[in-house]
């Protein structure tokens, strides 16, 4: 008789290079990363300004698409950095310096969304705030009523992210947005991969369930 | 915002309070109706194979071809028995398993059952707890046997 | 007829699979065999590839950068917060709950009228005569809870057209 066992399954599936889920992508200067945090930890402030550099695009644009607002996403990823030089003591490394950053961005995130909760809002809804989509350049030979359309979707999917609850805002914006692994968003929001599998299973059901009257191809 | 009004808040939440607790404590609990639940359970093979549809499946047959893409649909069981509330009516499914239906509410002809299917064994496959108006079904599938599923129709009055 | 209604109960590694095949995540022999597990529903495919859009859609976003502005302050408007952490200064203390509705009277009214609610609400259902009307189901049937076995997700769905409600249970198979 032969039976799945449950703990080798989950095995294989944190086993990334077994095939079936994709290997976890290190950050491509993660070793850099490595060498400028050690410099920082001595107090050397120009290698965490490197790093700062190096990493706040990526910060910002997670800030951005967890709170939907500039102003606020400047405010969170700025004051991530901040939290980040004062524990650069505690970082010990067993994940990336981009990692271990997404994790406090996304708590800064959260907590900022349950303080505008705490403001007046009846629920998780941003999307009634919710900024218009950067216009992005249009590839050369790309439609442009096809462009208009995946823009209208993205749009609609912008606000449905918005009226998400923010842990499995957080979980779907890392993986759908920043292209994450399951290993490093786990990290990254500081829970199992079961857990971040089933937020971003409900994420994405509660995402389609909400676009389902608008757009007919996703019935 | 002066003392007093600070009171009068404190003194409203106090009273607030205290009736949430009184009702919970004076009011009665939930009706449930007596007598027995009449139970209908229809055991199904569907299967990708020839066969076609059993023509005892009644009625039945043109809502499972509705709701799925199997060719063939056999009735292999259909066992009937009734059930006091808070009283187990089980039966054996094949493959080992069995099936347990226990009525916990009945009320204007709604009938709140916990279905539980367990595999050989005795490790749960589902628990799940549904409300049916009288002559409605519910559909338990997908425990595998031979080439195909069990699909289970669980009708209730 | 309502709107179909799918989800899967996470409870299983047999359940994350499928979540994972879901969003198109799975590749090889897993995929394969997530693949046999939904052969036979329909209901369960189309939920599956409606994921499977969402997540493709989601992840042709643009990126948000900073701007050539915001990019050159950055790092000073760190700075200023790493110095303004580094000059001490006194913390307020987290107010405890008795002195926040001493200090905001609306906030203590907003928790009477919620707890006015409450007892409504507790009322009527004790009464019994609110959640569970004759006429609250459509079809005659409502699935109040389900959960899967140890090894065996669930997904429940009704197709369009059909007065049946599924629950179906993703059984691991075992080889005799």
């Amino acid at each position: 008789m032969r039976k799945y066992r449950i703990d080798h399954d989950l095995e294989r599936l944190r086993n990334q290079r077994r095939g079936g889920i994709e290997p976890a992508r290190e950050h491509p200067e993660s070793q850099d990363d490595r060498a400028l945090v050690e410099q920082a930890k001595q107090g050397d402030r120009e290698a965490f300004a490197t790093l700062v550099r190096r990493h706040q695009d990526r910060a910002f644009n997670l800030a951005y698409q967890m709170l939907r607002n500039r102003e606020d996403a400047l405010d969170v990823a700025q004051e991530a950095f901040a939290r980040a030089f004062t524990s650069l003591p505690t970082f010990k490394g067993d994940a990336s310096f981009g990692t271990w950053l997404h994790r406090i961005v996304v708590n800064l995130a959260i907590d900022s969304l349950r303080r505008r909760r705490r403001g007046g809002e009846a629920s998780y809804d941003d999307s009634r705030g919710i900024a218009e989509e950067p216009e992005a350049d249009l590839p050369a030979n790309e439609d442009p009523a096809a462009a208009l359309e995946a823009k209208q979707t993205r749009a609609l999917l912008a606000r449905g992210i918005a009226r998400l609850p923010p842990a499995q805002r957080a979980v779907l914006i890392l993986r759908e947005i920043e292209g994450m692994s399951y290993e490093e968003i786990a990290r990254a929001v500081g829970c199992n991969l079961g857990t971040v599998m089933s937020r971003l299973f409900y994420a994405r059901r509660r995402l389609q369930q909400s676009l389902k009257p608008h757009l007919a191809d996703l019935r | 915002m002066g003392r007093s009004v600070r009171r009068r808040h404190g003194v409203f939440l106090s009273l607030v309070l205290l009736l949430a607790l009184g009702s919970l404590l004076t009011l009665p609990p939930l009706a449930t109706g007596q007598g027995a639940v009449p139970l209908k359970v229809q055991v199904i093979y569907a299967a990708n194979e020839a066969g076609g549809v059993d023509g005892r499946l009644g009625t039945l047959a043109a809502e499972l071809q509705k709701t799925f893409r199997y060719s063939k649909y056999e009735l292999l069981d259909s066992p009937q028995g009734s059930a006091a509330v808070n009283q187990g009516w089980r039966t054996g499914l094949p493959g080992d398993r069995s099936l347990e239906i226990t009525p916990t509410a009945i009320k204007d002809g709604e009938y709140t059952l916990t279905v539980r299917v367990q595999a050989s064994g005795g490790q749960a496959l589902v628990n799940t707890r549904v409300k049916l108006k009288a002559g409605r079904t519910v559909l338990v599938g997908g425990p595998t046997h031979q080439k195909g599923v069990l699909i289970i129709a669980i009708t209730a009055g | 007829m309502g709107a179909m209604a799918h989800w899967l109960h996470m409870s299983t590694g047999r359940g994350r699979r499928l979540a994972a095949y879901a969003a198109g995540d799975l590749a090889g022999p897993q995929r394969a065999r997530a693949e046999a597990a939904v052969s036979g529903c329909p209901g369960c495919r189309r939920e599956i590839e409606a994921h499977r859009r969402v997540a493709q859609t989601l992840r042709a976003t643009p990126r948000v950068t900073l701007t050539d502005a915001e990019a050159g302050a950055f790092w000073s408007g760190v700075e200023r917060r790493i110095e303004t952490r580094e000059r001490p200064h006194r913390i307020p203390a987290r107010p405890a709950l008795r002195e926040m509705l001493w200090d905001h009277p609306r906030l203590s009214l907003a928790s009477a009228a919620a707890a006015a609610v409450l007892v409504v609400g507790i009322t009527l259902t004790q009464m019994g005569g609110w959640l569970s009307s004759s006429n609250g189901f459509p079809n005659g049937v409502e699935v109040v809870s389900v959960e899967g076995g140890s090894d065996a997700p669930v997904m429940l769905f009704q197709m369009p057209g059909s007065s049946l409600k599924v629950i179906w249970v993703f059984e691991e198979p075992t080889a005799e």
